[in-house]
C-alpha cells in the first residue's frame, strides 16, 4: 500500500536561494506528522514546494503512488491535496458562503456542506453573507479550517491553524481534525509552533531546521523535551 | 437641456459597453490591451459582413461578438501568456497586435468609409422630445450587457472563479481553480465585448480602419479610474462621459473630446488606485 | 594619504591608445561618409535621409526614457511637434528672417522645456506607477493634437501648415548638418549612458526603490530627464520642419510616438545605437515600400514588433550581440580601484539618541498594525526586534523609514523628525535600510552598484565611469570579506543569493549610515556567512557607534549579538529589555509556545 504522500530528496527555493534541501518522508494513510522549527526555517517553503508553488529543482513527489512532482498546484487540488495557507488563506471580499464554495470543486454538494461547516463551528452559519473580512482572526481560522474539510481531503497541509485561537477553539480543532482522519483516513500534516497541539494529535513529527529535517520520531512522553531542546540550541 | 441629458446616457452607455471589456481583463490579468481597439475594429466589420449578408439584427451583433472573442482567444494564447511578467512589454505587444490587425482589415475591405444601416431608423417621442430611437436602444443594450456581466459574474461558478482569481490567484489556485483557463476565457469575453460595441456603434457613425482608437483611449481611463469595480465604472462613465457631452455641446467638441482623458489623468494622480473602495 | 588598493584585475588590458585609436577613426569614418554621401546618393535617398536622420534624434530621446530609465513613453512626439509647429507658426505668421528664427528656437527650447516639465510633475511622484506614467505619455500627444486640430489658421488644423519660407540651404548641405547633429546626439548620448550618471538611470529603473533608500531624489532625476530630451525632441522637429517646409498633426501624434518605440524595439533598446539604426532602417525603408506595398508594410512592421517582443526583447543589437560575445567574450568595465574614505571621526557632536519613537500607530481601516509603540534607541545600541508573524515587525522597520507609512505618532531619526518625507529625505539624516529580499540592481556590475550607493555623497560624473571605488571602511570590509571583492565586474543577477545580501550591506554601508535597519538579514545565509555578518554587526555598533535595529527570527543570532531586544505582539510592545531579560521572561515563552494562560484572541 503505497504512502499518502512521498516526498524523495526535494529540493527547491527562490531564484538564487535554496531554501529546502534534500528533503525525503512519508506520509501514511490516516497518520498526522508535525513539522516543527522555529520560524524562517522553510517550513512553509516545503508546504509550497510540495504544492508546486516553488519550483521543484530536484527531487519527487508522490500523491497515493502517482508521480506529482510537475503537477501544477489547481491539479493538485483535484487530487486531493488541499492547502491551508497561513496568511491570506481567505477572500475577503467575498462572503463565506463563497469562500466555503471555492472550497469545493463544484455547486452540487453545497448545500450539505454548509450544514456540515456549521455542526463543526456553528458561529459560521449564523453570517454566511457576510463578508469574510468581518471576522475575527480566530473565526477566519475556522472559516479557512472547514472550507478544507469539507472538501474531504487525501491528504490535508495545515499551516499554523491554530495560530491566535484561544485555548477552548483548539480544543475544538483537537476534536474535529482527530474525528476526520478516523471516519475518512484523511492524512495530515499540521505546521506548528503551538506545541501542545501538534504533539496532542500528531503520531510523528519532523524537526526542520535550515531547509532540512535535523530529527524524526514518533510522539511520545519525552517528545516535548526534544523538540524544545531542538529549538534552544 | 433633455438632449443633453439623454446624450449624456446614451454616451454613457456607449462607453460602458466599450469600457467593461478592458476593466475584466485588467482586473484578471493586471494588463492592458491596447489591441481592444482592434477588436472593436473588428466587430464593427462583422457587423458590416452581416448586414451584407442580410442576417437579422440580433444575429449580427452575435456574430461580432463571436468574432471578437475568437480573437481575443486567439491572441491571449498566443501573445498574452508569454507576456504575464512583462507588463509595459504587453502593452506594446498588443499595440502591435492592434496595427496587425487594423492594416488586415484594410487590406480585406479597403481603407474608404463604409456604412451600415442602423437597424431602426426614426425618432422616438421620448418625454417631449424625438430622441433617436437607435441611440435609446443602445441604453437598453447597455444595461442588458451591464446586468448579464453582472450575472454572470456573482452569478455562476465560473464568475465565483474569475472574481477569486482576480483577488488572489495563488490562492485560487490553491483551490482547485485554473487560472490559466480563467484568464482565457476573460480575455475572449473582453474581446467579444469589445466588438459588440463596435457593432453597435457602426450604425451611428461609419465603418473605417482606425475607429476604434478615440474609444481606447477614454475606455483605458475609465478602467485605471474604476479601479477595478464594475459598478464603478458604470457611475464613472456616466459622470465622464456627462462632461465629455457637456464640454462638446457648449464649449468645444474637440476640447469635449480631451475631457475623459484630462479629467481622468488628473483624478489618478491625486489617487492612484481608482475609486473603487471610495 | 589613503592607500590604494587594487582589488580587481577584471581585465587585464587598460583602455588607453589602442581603444582611442579606434575611436578615432571610427568617428573621422562616420564624418567623412556624411559629409561626401550627397556626392554618391541620388536626390531621393537625400531627402528620405535628411528626414530619417531627424527621427533617428527623436528616437535617441525615447531610447533614453524608455531603454535606460525604464518609462514607456507615446509622448516623445508631443516634443517633436511642438519643435515642428513652433517653427512652422512663426515663419508663417512672421515670415522668415534671422530675428524670427531665434525667436522660433527660443520658442521651441521653451514651450518644450515647459510642457516636459508639466508631464514630469504628472507623471513621477511619491507612489506613482510606471503604467501611470505611460498613460500621461499617451495622454499628453493626443491633446497636443486635438491643440492643433482647434487652432483654426493659426496652427492649420487638420491640414496643417505649408509653404512657409525657411532657411536657405541645399539639399546636401541639409544633408551634412543633419547627419552630423544625428552624430553628435548620439555620441553625447552614448557618453553621457556609458558615465556614471548612466548607470544610475539604469539603476533607477532597475530598482527605483533602492534608490530612493540610498538616498537618490528619483522624481526629481526623472523630470530632469524628460525636460533634457524633451528639449532635443522639439529641436529635431525644429530642423524637420525647417527642411520639409511641412508641418503636419500627424508629426505630434502619438501613433508617431508609437512609431519611435517600434524604432526602438526593433533596433534594440538601452543602447543608442539600437535606436539609431532602428530609425534609419524604418524610415528608409517606409519610403521606398510604403508607396509600393502600403497597408503590408505596416502590417509587416506590426508583426515584427510582436515577433521582437515576445522572442527577441533586446532587438536586432541584441542579437548582433549574443552572436558576438560567443566569438569574443569581453568582460566589462576596466579594472576597477577600490580605495577607502577616512572614517568619519566618531562624531561626540552627533546626537546620541538614534531612533526616537513616540506613540506610533498604523491602522488599516479598522485593522490595527502598529498601536500605540513608543521607544528610544540610542548610538552604539544592538537592538533586535523579535515577534510571532504578523505582529507588526515590517510595518515599524517601514513607519520608521518613510515618513509616509504611519497613521499617527513621532519619529525622529538622528534627532531630525521625519514628519512625513519620503524614504530619500530620511536617508539625508542619516538612516539606512537593507531589505529582506536582497535589493540590488540586476543588471547593474557590483561595482557599479557601489557606485550607484554613494551617489548621495559624491555626484555621479556626466562623462566618465570612474575607476576608482571610494568607499568607507566598513563597506570595503564587507565587500572583502564575502569575496565580492574577487567579483566587482560581475552583473549581480548572477551573484548567489547570500553574496547579493552582502552586496546590499555594502551598498547601504556605504551611505555611512548612523542608522542602520535591517529586516531579517540572514534569510537564507549559510552558518559561515551568518557568523561574518554578526561579527560585522558587532564591530559597526562597537567601533563605529552606529545604531542597529535588527528584525530577526533566528533567535541564536538575535541572542548571540544584541544588546537589547524588543518584543513585539499583536502590534504592542510586550517586552523591551536586555537579552537576558527577554530571553527567559515567561511571556515570551508563552508567544512563541503558545502554552498560555494569558487570554488571546477571542472570537
Amino acid at each position: 500500500m503505497s504512502a499518502a504522500l512521498q516526498v524523495e530528496g526535494l529540493s527547491s527555493g527562490y531564484a538564487t536561494s535554496e531554501v529546502i534541501n534534500d528533503v525525503s518522508f512519508a506520509l501514511a494513510k490516516s497518520e498526522v506528522l508535525a513539522i516543527v522549527g522555529k520560524n524562517g526555517m522553510g517550513k512553509t517553503s516545503l508546504l509550497k514546494a510540495v504544492l508546486g508553488f516553488l519550483p521543484a529543482w530536484r527531487g519527487t513527489i508522490r500523491l497515493d503512488g502517482k508521480d506529482i512532482t510537475l503537477m501544477p498546484p489547481h491539479l493538485k487540488r483535484r487530487l486531493g491535496l488541499v492547502y491551508v495557507p497561513q496568511e491570506q488563506a481567505l477572500f475577503q471580499d467575498l462572503t463565506i458562503r463563497d469562500n466555503l464554495r471555492l472550497g469545493l470543486l463544484s455547486d452540487r454538494e453545497l448545500e450539505r456542506t454548509l450544514d456540515q461547516a456549521g455542526r463543526w463551528f456553528p458561529v459560521l452559519t449564523q453570517r454566511l453573507q457576510q463578508r469574510a473580512g468581518t471576522l475575527s482572526g480566530g473565526e477566519q481560522k475556522m472559516l479557512v479550517l472547514a472550507r478544507a474539510l469539507t472538501a474531504r481531503p487525501q491528504v490535508l497541509l495545515l499551516d499554523e491553524v491554530t495560530e491566535g485561537l484561544q485555548p477552548s477553539l483548539v480544543d475544538r480543532v483537537s476534536e474535529v481534525l482527530t474525528g476526520f482522519r478516523h471516519e475518512i483516513g484523511t492524512s495530515i500534516i499540521v505546521i506548528e509552533q503551538h506545541l501542545p497541539f501538534a504533539l496532542g494529535i500528531a503520531d510523528r513529527y519532523l524537526v526542520f531546521k535550515r531547509g532540512e529535517i535535523v530529527d524524526s520520531a514518533e510522539v511520545d512522553a519525552r517528545s516535548a523535551a526534544r523538540i524544545e531542546a531542538h529549538m534552544r540550541m | 437641456m433633455l438632449t443633453v441629458a439623454l446624450d449624456t446616457v446614451t454616451t454613457a452607455a456607449l462607453l460602458f459597453i466599450i469600457s467593461s471589456g478592458l476593466l475584466i481583463v485588467f482586473g484578471v490579468m493586471k494588463i492592458i490591451n491596447f489591441a481592444h481597439a482592434a477588436f472593436v475594429t473588428v466587430g464593427a466589420y462583422a457587423a458590416l459582413v452581416g448586414a451584407r449578408l442580410g442576417l437579422a439584427w440580433a444575429l449580427v451583433l452575435l456574430l461580432a461578438f463571436g468574432t471578437g472573442a475568437a480573437c481575443g482567444a486567439v491572441t491571449e494564447a498566443t501573445i498574452v501568456r508569454r507576456l504575464y511578467q512583462r507588463p509595459l512589454d504587453a502593452i506594446l505587444a498588443t499595440w502591435g497586435l492592434g496595427t496587425v490587425i487594423d492594416q488586415l482589415i484594410t487590406l480585406i475591405f479597403g481603407r474608404e468609409v463604409q456604412f451600415v444601416q442602423a437597424p431602426i431608423t426614426g425618432t422616438m417621442d421620448l418625454l417631449g422630445i424625438d430622441y433617436s430611437a437607435y441611440r435609446i436602444i443602445m441604453i437598453a443594450a447597455a444595461a442588458i450587457v451591464a446586468v448579464v456581466f453582472t450575472g454572470l459574474l456573482n452569478g455562476t461558478r465560473l464568475g465565483l472563479s474569475t472574481r477569486a482569481v482576480i483577488m488572489n490567484e495563488m490562492l485560487a489556485q490553491g483551490l482547485g481553480v485554473d487560472s490559466a483557463r480563467v484568464r482565457l476565457i476573460t480575455f475572449a469575453i473582453g474581446s467579444g465585448l469589445a466588438a459588440l460595441s463596435g457593432a453597435l456603434i457602426t450604425p451611428l457613425s461609419s465603418v473605417d480602419p482606425n475607429m476604434g482608437l478615440p474609444w481606447l483611449v477614454s475606455a483605458f481611463m475609465l478602467v485605471m479610474v474604476s479601479g477595478g469595480s464594475l459598478p464603478t465604472l458604470a457611475v464613472s462613465c456616466l459622470v465622464l462621459g456627462g462632461l465629455q457631452v457637456i464640454v462638446s455641446t457648449f464649449v468645444n467638441p474637440i476640447l469635449g473630446g480631451l475631457t475623459i482623458a484630462i479629467c481622468a489623468a488628473i483624478v489618478l494622480r491625486i489617487r492612484p488606485e481608482g475609486f473603487a473602495r471610495a | 594619504m589613503p592607500e590604494v588598493r587594487q582589488l580587481s584585475q577584471a581585465t587585464p588590458a587598460p583602455i588607453g591608445v589602442t581603444d582611442k585609436l579606434w575611436v578615432a577613426a571610427l568617428a573621422l569614418l562616420i564624418v567623412g561618409g556624411i559629409a561626401t554621401a550627397p556626392l554618391l546618393l541620388d536626390t531621393y535617398m537625400i531627402n528620405i535621409l535628411i528626414r530619417a536622420f531627424f527621427v533617428a534624434i527623436a528616437a535617441i530621446t525615447v531610447d533614453i526614457v524608455w531603454g535606460y530609465c525604464g518609462t514607456l513613453t507615446f509622448g516623445q512626439s508631443a516634443f517633436f511637434g511642438i519643435g515642428v509647429y513652433a517653427l512652422a507658426i512663426i515663419f508663417t505668421e512672421y515670415d522668415f528672417g534671422s530675428w524670427q528664427a531665434l525667436f522660433a528656437l527660443v520658442a521651441a527650447v521653451t514651450v518644450a522645456a515647459a510642457v516636459a516639465a508639466l508631464t514630469g510633475w504628472l507623471s513621477f511622484y511619491p507612489g506613482s506607477t510606471p503604467l501611470y506614467a505611460s498613460i500621461v505619455s499617451l495622454v499628453v500627444p493626443i491633446v497636443l493634437v486635438q491643440i492643433l486640430y482647434s487652432g483654426g489658421t493659426f496652427t492649420g488644423s487638420s491640414s496643417g501648415l505649408v509653404g512657409f519660407e525657411s532657411f536657405e540651404l541645399e539639399f546636401d548641405n541639409w544633408f551634412r548638418l543633419a547627419g552630423l547633429s544625428l552624430a553628435a546626439v548620439a555620441v553625447v548620448a552614448l557618453i553621457v549612458m556609458r558615465s556614471d550618471t548612466g548607470r544610475l538611470l539604469k539603476a533607477m529603473r532597475d530598482n527605483d526603490e533602492r534608490c530612493t533608500y540610498l538616498g537618490i531624489n528619483t522624481r526629481r532625476y526623472r523630470i530632469i530627464v524628460l525636460v533634457i530630451t524633451g528639449i532635443v525632441a522639439s529641436l529635431a522637429g525644429f530642423g524637420y520642419a525647417a527642411v520639409g517646409g511641412v508641418a503636419a498633426p500627424e508629426n505630434a501624434s502619438f501613433s508617431f510616438g508609437t512609431r519611435l518605440i517600434i524604432m526602438v524595439a526593433l533596433g534594440g533598446r538601452g543602447t543608442i545605437i539600437g535606436a539609431v539604426i532602428g530609425a534609419l532602417s524604418i524610415e528608409v525603408a517606409s519610403a521606398y515600400l510604403s508607396g509600393s506595398l502600403p497597408y503590408v508594410w505596416e502590417l509587416i512592421i506590426g508583426i515584427a514588433l510582436i515577433a521582437v517582443i515576445l522572442a527577441f526583447p533586446d532587438g536586432l543589437l541584441g542579437v548582433i550581440k549574443r552572436l558576438t560575445r560567443a566569438v569574443q567574450p569581453t568582460p566589462r568595465g576596466a579594472a576597477t580601484r577600490l580605495r577607502p574614505i577616512a572614517a568619519a571621526a566618531a562624531n561626540d557632536k552627533a546626537s546620541e539618541v538614534a531612533i526616537e519613537v513616540r506613540e506610533l500607530s498604523k491602522h488599516f481601516g479598522s485593522l490595527s498594525v502598529l498601536d500605540d509603540v513608543r521607544f528610544t534607541a540610542r548610538r552604539a545600541e544592538l537592538l533586535s526586534l523579535v515577534g510571532p508573524n504578523g505582529a507588526g515587525k515590517t510595518t515599524l522597520i517601514r513607519c520608521l523609514s518613510d515618513g509616509r507609512e504611519r497613521s499617527t505618532g513621532f519619529v525622529a531619526i538622528a534627532g531630525h523628525a521625519i514628519d512625513r518625507l519620503p524614504p530619500d529625505g530620511i536617508v539625508q539624516f542619516g538612516l539606512g535600510r537593507k531589505f529582506q529580499a536582497a535589493s540590488v540592481f540586476e543588471t547593474l556590475t557590483v561595482a557599479e552598484c557601489l557606485r550607484v550607493a554613494r551617489t548621495h555623497r559624491t555626484r555621479p560624473s556626466l562623462i566618465s565611469a570612474s575607476v576608482n571605488l571610494e568607499l568607507p571602511p566598513a563597506a570595503i570590509s564587507v565587500v572583502e570579506r564575502s569575496s565580492l571583492a574577487d567579483r566587482l565586474g560581475e552583473e549581480a543577477r548572477s551573484l548567489s543569493h547570500g553574496l547579493k545580501q552582502a552586496l546590499e550591506l555594502a551598498m547601504v554601508l556605504s551611505l555611512e549610515p548612523d542608522v542602520l535597519l535591517l529586516d531579517e538579514p540572514t534569510a537564507g545565509l549559510t552558518r559561515a556567512e551568518r557568523q561574518a555578518f554578526a561579527d560585522i554587526l558587532t564591530t559597526l555598533a562597537a567601533r563605529d557607534r552606529l545604531c542597529i535595529v535588527l528584525v530577526e527570527h533566528d533567535l541564536d543570532f538575535v541572542r548571540e549579538i544584541s544588546s537589547r531586544i524588543i518584543v513585539l505582539h499583536q502590534g504592542k510592545i510586550a517586552l523591551d529589555g536586555s537579552v537576558d531579560e527577554v530571553v527567559n521572561s515567561a511571556l515570551v515563552r508563552e508567544i512563541y509556545t503558545g502554552q498560555s494562560t494569558v487570554a488571546e484572541v477571542v472570537p
